[in-house]
């Protein structure tokens, strides 16, 4: 790995190439190339010398002059060059290294000038002049601006080192995985928290169905004349669908009875300032589509989408990321429950306004996707979003050279999206493999072959038949032996066995298997003449619901394994995935006529960018301390806090309530539901004029949490009362000093005094 | 097309429905030039980019438009071919959302011009009919429809039932269905064969389009011995029957909805399954005989409405016009402002004095008209001499006193005509059942 560093003066450049060394680098420096050169020519390396030197090499060799003189250095490539300075140097480098990575090291004005050395002018102006040589004449601005990865260096020195850390081993990854040809896309789904995107019904989803109405769906032809691959399939399995109704949170909108009202104005404005914040381009005139989708996750067998903006990039620790497209539109109703026949939606979610991230191939490692993720949550987060479980969503993309592009939905958590990408990657490498061994077939004839099975041993084969249903049998021909082979995280047997189960049934049987399990040796035995198998066939059934066009199915995805690896939509289980449909193409959008384009006018544009969660937690760490900033900017109670934090001028303690004592509360049970923003203002109320301690908040808002708002009991014994019981105390205890008296009053009275009071009080009496 | 001169001469050479290249600020952009709604910014090029998603680029923002790749011819519609030993029945196509898709040039919904392609998108119907024929007497929204229109329907389906067609399925905008089944009604007495009409809510271009039950519903009904005129559409907001209500009874009593078509005062004539069960709900006309032509049509009359303070000026006016009858939509019983400054009953005295017949029937849509039971009651009936419109629609009442008018212009015969049952118009019973039905 050849990594080269640049930033300005004291960025940390040399604290990262010495760090680095420790790790097995080698380093070089632009400079001590230059001290080499007047070496040679006879000079004393003095500023003078190494200037003119510098000089008269890059008249002689061209611009890039030291570029090439530390290639010549170069013996392996493990490499940190340090202090490059400008464009062509580093051209002449990534010439022979492409892969090289420019690493720009930067760090705020004031920690670079608070860590100058002896070396350094003493003078502000002085120290900050350098800056803009480097920038303006030598040409570092450019460099800066061309470079790969850019490295904060604001904290400590052990956060530095393991940022260092951290991008060595991303780079590392990355190197291996742009081997395997891999590329990687997000696409990331937010609820927003408005009214719904095309009508006026709340996005709460709390209340309770009261009707249902049932419905089937018809594939219909796109715009172009076309029907989508992705749609007729869904049509294929002929399923009702019924839809759970609700008073407040549907209405005939969700119903598909009414056409869709104007696009929700605040949904809308998210999107234009999710686009700024993502330097995406915003089309002049935005057209609301309908992308056809028949499973019955929309009434009207349609999702409303618009693309608001394109071609961005986000910033990550393996450089700019490019946004390809940013949309809103509607969420899809969810599944309340699967029957045999029929699926059971609710449509209490249909139409809640939904921001689509979608990135441009250019992750380049799984842990790299989960970084990206993050990242572009926490930008989401900035706006008005709904929190909690399903309110964010992520799909990937995935293909590895000679592989396929899939698509990944369904992560339950962010955390499995790591492993479920590499099992990815293995399955389509394991394919490729596969792909050179065998080949392609014809479809094969399907037979009904109940009969056999009416007597099997096995008790699934015998309800599907009681009660009715038959069993399909087929053969794959030279596929034998192959159904064992692993495609990393599951075998080529149950991968095909997924392309029978999306249409009903629950798998497949084969005779890669050990039929011993199931008791159907003989069953097979017959099997294998009805079908006129040979050695190297696979023989399987298919039983139940639709095994027929189950079958067939399996056949279709079998005989292409030696041809070619189809694009398709996958859904993720536990760090695997398994096949759900083919990959659906473009033919599935047309216009929604019934809403009239958006022009995109300066009165839209005008809005501001919200203030990011980023910006917020810089803000607030110098106040209250990086972490408990970090904590309160990733809480649930944020944008209460901010709210509040008008208010509440102790932010500090308010950030510690809203994160771990609420936290604490909830763990234990209670209800911190109820407590409100006027409970909260009148404790720190409370709090600020003294009358009770901080350790008392947490029994206060147990308190509350449970009803009871008068917190009189809590209130410190103050004054003269004090004075008191203090008195008292001395008196009864005539022999005890001050610490005991202390630890006594204290016990008593406990968080109903203050101590450092009690302190005070009992000096001054024994004094008198 | 309707771009900017700036954008045509941005797209100079290229077709709508071409790969163009775009070359922008915002951006180079690759895709399929699309067509200019009338709405929106016609001063912004819009383009189907390779995601499916439509944008808009202001020509000021573009530098260039390439076109990459001509439009490729779009492959034919596929042919149906009908089973030749099912039923002949004959489709009359006369516009709406049932016969409707995107129309690009209006960013609107259209009218389909082929018929066939009603049939491309539910095949289904070939396995229950053989489509004959199809006719299209005329293609128009709904709301566009004249009382001329209906006549010549009306002689189209008699010609159809002539030449053998074992049933009648017209296709129709929703907004007018009514007033289209209750004027057959009134042209084609005991028809020898079902006459169904049939719209949709929902355009046939969207997969959960009612087009397809309901015209599936309406080939079953068409084929049945429920030989009547009637609307055949969605019972519920459910996929799972249709309602065949008769011409006459009733009304659109919902803009939007998909079971916007309910029988007023009356019952459904049956519920229709589209696997072909026909549930039977009241008496019918059965399939034979010789069905009764009779278009005769007086337009020259007017449906008003009464409420406070209407003013029975526009009746003078009407009158003055060349108006020979009119429906006057009334208040609850059948109230009409009598004692107010702004009473009617002196220009409807004077009307029916001078020939002009006036029909009343009530806004409340449901019910029966009562000339009886209160004093200014007896004032516009008994006095006046207006005709109570019985339980009938005002829109039938409307189409009814026109065909009557087509036929007679003496009073009494009028008022018998119209107090006599023609074609499901009046039921002498009010069935409890049938309110908000």
């Amino acid at each position: 790995m050849i990594i080269i560093l640049t930033g300005l003066a004291r960025s940390g450049k040399t604290f990262a190439a010495n760090y680095l060394k420790e790790k097995n680098f080698n380093v070089l420096t632009f400079s001590n190339i230059l001290i080499k050169e007047c070496k040679k020519r006879n000079l004393e390396p003095t500023k003078m010398n190494l200037s003119i030197v510098g000089d008269k090499l890059r008249k002689e060799l061209g611009m890039g002059a030291l570029g090439r003189l530390i290639l010549k250095e170069i013996k392996s490539d493990n490499y940190i060059l340090d202090g490059s300075r400008s464009v062509e140097e580093i051209e002449e480098i990534k010439k022979k290294y492409p892969h090289a990575k420019l690493i720009f090291i930067d760090a705020r004005p004031d920690i670079r000038f608070s860590r100058r050395n002896e070396k350094d002018p003493n003078d502000r102006k002085v120290f900050f002049s350098r800056d803009m040589i480097d920038i303006k004449n030598k040409g570092l601005g450019k460099v800066i601006e061309m470079s790969d990865i850019k490295l904060e260096n604001n904290g400590t020195e052990d956060e530095f080192k393991n940022k260092l850390d951290m991008t060595i081993e991303n780079l590392r990854e990355e190197e291996k995985y742009s081997k395997l040809g891999v590329k990687i896309g997000i696409e990331i789904h937010q609820r927003l928290n408005t009214k719904k995107l095309f009508c006026n019904c709340s996005s709460d989803q709390k209340e309770k169905s009261f009707m249902i109405v049932k419905r089937r769906l018809n594939s219909s032809v796109g715009e172009m004349g076309k029907v989508d691959k992705a749609v007729s399939f869904e049509t294929k399995k002929k399923k009702e669908f019924i839809y759970k109704v609700y008073e407040n949170e549907s209405c005939l909108v969700e119903l598909d009875e009414e056409p869709p009202h104007e696009m929700n104005r605040e949904a809308l404005v998210m999107g234009i300032q999710m686009c700024k914040l993502l330097h995406c381009k915003i089309p002049d005139e935005i057209h609301v589509m309908r992308k056809i989708v028949t499973d019955g996750s929309n009434t009207g067998g349609f999702q409303r989408t618009s693309l608001v903006g394109l071609n961005g990039y986000i910033e990550s620790s393996l450089g700019k990321v490019g946004i390809s497209s940013i949309c809103v539109e509607e969420e899809a109703a969810r599944i309340d429950e699967k029957k045999e026949n029929e699926i059971i939606y609710k449509l209490n979610g249909l139409g809640i306004p939904l921001i689509e991230i979608a990135t441009k191939p250019d992750i380049k490692t799984p842990r790299h996707a989960k970084e990206v993720a993050e990242r572009l949550g926490k930008l989401l987060r900035s706006l008005n979003v709904q929190r909690g479980i399903g309110s964010i969503r992520q799909d990937i993309n995935v293909s590895v050279k000679g592989g396929a592009r899939t698509e990944i939905k369904g992560f339950q958590e962010l955390s499995e999206m790591e492993k479920t990408i590499r099992s990815e990657i293995e399955r389509q490498i394991a394919l490729i493999k596969i792909k050179k061994k065998v080949k392609p077939f014809k479809m094969q004839e399907i037979k009904n072959v109940t009969k056999v099975f009416t007597n099997c041993k096995t008790k699934f084969l015998q309800n599907i038949i009681k009660s009715g249903g038959n069993v399909f049998g087929s053969k794959l021909p030279g596929l034998k032996n192959y159904l064992k082979e692993s495609l990393g995280s599951h075998t080529l047997g149950k991968e095909l066995a997924y392309y029978a189960m999306v249409y009903g049934p629950k798998g497949i049987i084969h005779n890669d298997e050990d039929l011993k399990r199931y008791g159907l040796e003989k069953e097979f035995e017959k099997l294998e003449k009805i079908l006129n198998a040979q050695k190297d066939d696979i023989i399987f059934i298919v039983a139940g619901r639709n095994a027929k066009i189950a079958a067939k199915s399996v056949i279709k995805r079998a005989s292409i394994l030696g041809k070619k690896i189809p694009e398709e939509t996958r859904v993720a289980l536990k760090g695997d995935s398994f096949y759900l449909r083919p990959l659906p193409g473009t033919h599935r959008m047309y216009p929604e006529t019934d809403i009239p384009p958006i022009v995109v006018d300066k009165n839209l544009l005008s809005f501001e960018i919200p203030k990011t969660l980023g910006e917020y937690e810089k803000e607030l760490s110098e106040k209250i301390g990086r972490e408990l900033a970090h904590s309160i900017v990733k809480s649930r109670n944020f944008k209460r806090f901010l709210k509040l934090s008008k208010n509440i001028s102790d932010i500090k303690t308010l950030s510690v309530v809203f994160t771990n004592l609420f936290k604490d509360l909830s763990r234990e049970g209670y209800n911190i539901e109820r407590i409100t923003d006027d409970d909260i203002i009148s404790v720190f109320k409370e709090l600020k004029k003294g009358n009770i301690s901080k350790s008392v908040l947490k029994d206060i808002f147990l308190e509350i949490s449970k009803g009871n708002k008068n917190f009189e009991k809590f209130k410190l014994i103050k004054g003269e009362k004090l004075e008191k019981i203090i008195k008292d105390e001395i008196k009864s205890n005539p022999d005890k000093n001050e610490r005991t008296l202390m630890k006594i009053i204290m016990k008593k009275y406990n968080k109903k005094v203050d101590g450092k009071k009690v302190f005070e009080i009992i000096k001054k009496i024994l004094k008198t | 097309m309707k771009y900017s001169k700036k954008i045509q001469s941005l797209i100079s050479k290229g077709k709508i429905g071409d790969e163009i290249l775009i070359e922008s600020s915002k951006g180079t952009f690759f895709g399929t030039l699309m067509p200019r709604p009338e709405i929106g910014d016609k001063d912004s090029l819009i383009i189907k980019l390779k995601n499916g998603y439509n944008i808009g680029i202001k020509s000021k923002n573009i530098r260039s438009v390439k076109v990459i790749k001509k439009m490729e011819e779009k492959k034919a519609i596929r042919e149906i071919h009908f089973d030749k030993s099912k039923p002949n029945i004959s489709l009359f196509v006369t516009g709406g959302t049932i016969a409707s898709k995107i129309d690009y040039d209006t960013g609107a919904v259209k009218a389909l011009m082929n018929p066939q392609e009603i049939l491309d998108t539910i095949p289904e119907l070939s396995n229950i009919v053989n489509i004959a024929d199809i006719s299209r007497p005329f293609t128009k929204m709904s709301e566009d429809m004249e009382p001329n229109d209906w006549i010549s329907l009306a002689k189209g389906i008699y010609k159809k039932i002539e030449n053998g067609s074992k049933g009648i399925i017209v296709t129709h905008g929703t907004d007018t269905l009514h007033y289209t089944s209750a004027a057959l009604s009134f042209f084609l007495q005991k028809p020898s064969v079902p006459i169904v009409l049939v719209g949709a809510q929902r355009s046939s271009d969207r997969p959960s389009t009612d087009a397809h039950m309901n015209l599936i519903c309406s080939a079953y009904t068409s084929l049945s011995d429920i030989s009547e005129v009637g609307i055949c559409m969605h019972a519920t907001m459910n996929d799972d029957y249709c309602y065949f209500i008769r011409g006459t009874k009733v009304r659109k009593m919902h803009t939007s909805r998909r079971d916007a078509f309910r029988p007023i005062n009356d019952l459904p004539l049956a519920k229709i399954w589209p696997n072909g069960k026909i549930e039977k709900l009241q008496d019918y006309h059965k399939r034979g005989g010789k069905t009764i032509l009779d278009t005769k049509f007086d337009n020259k009359v007017a449906l008003l409405k009464t409420y406070p303070g209407s003013n029975p000026g526009i009746m003078k006016y009407l009158i003055d016009k060349g108006y020979h009858g009119f429906v006057l939509e009334g208040t609850g019983l059948g109230h009409v402002p009598t004692n107010s400054k702004n009473s009617w009953i002196p220009i409807i005295k004077k009307s029916i004095k001078d020939g002009i017949p006036v029909v009343v029937t009530s806004q409340t849509i449901y019910g029966r008209v009562n000339p009886n039971v209160y004093t200014n009651l007896r004032v516009l009936y008994h006095e006046s001499k207006a005709i109570p419109g019985e339980d009938m629609l005002s829109e039938t009442a409307y189409i009814k006193l026109g065909w009557v008018l087509g036929h007679t212009k003496d009073m009494d015969k009028i008022r018998e005509m119209m107090l006599t049952n023609v074609s499901g118009e009046i039921n002498s019973r009010s069935n409890p059942k049938t309110f908000l039905w």
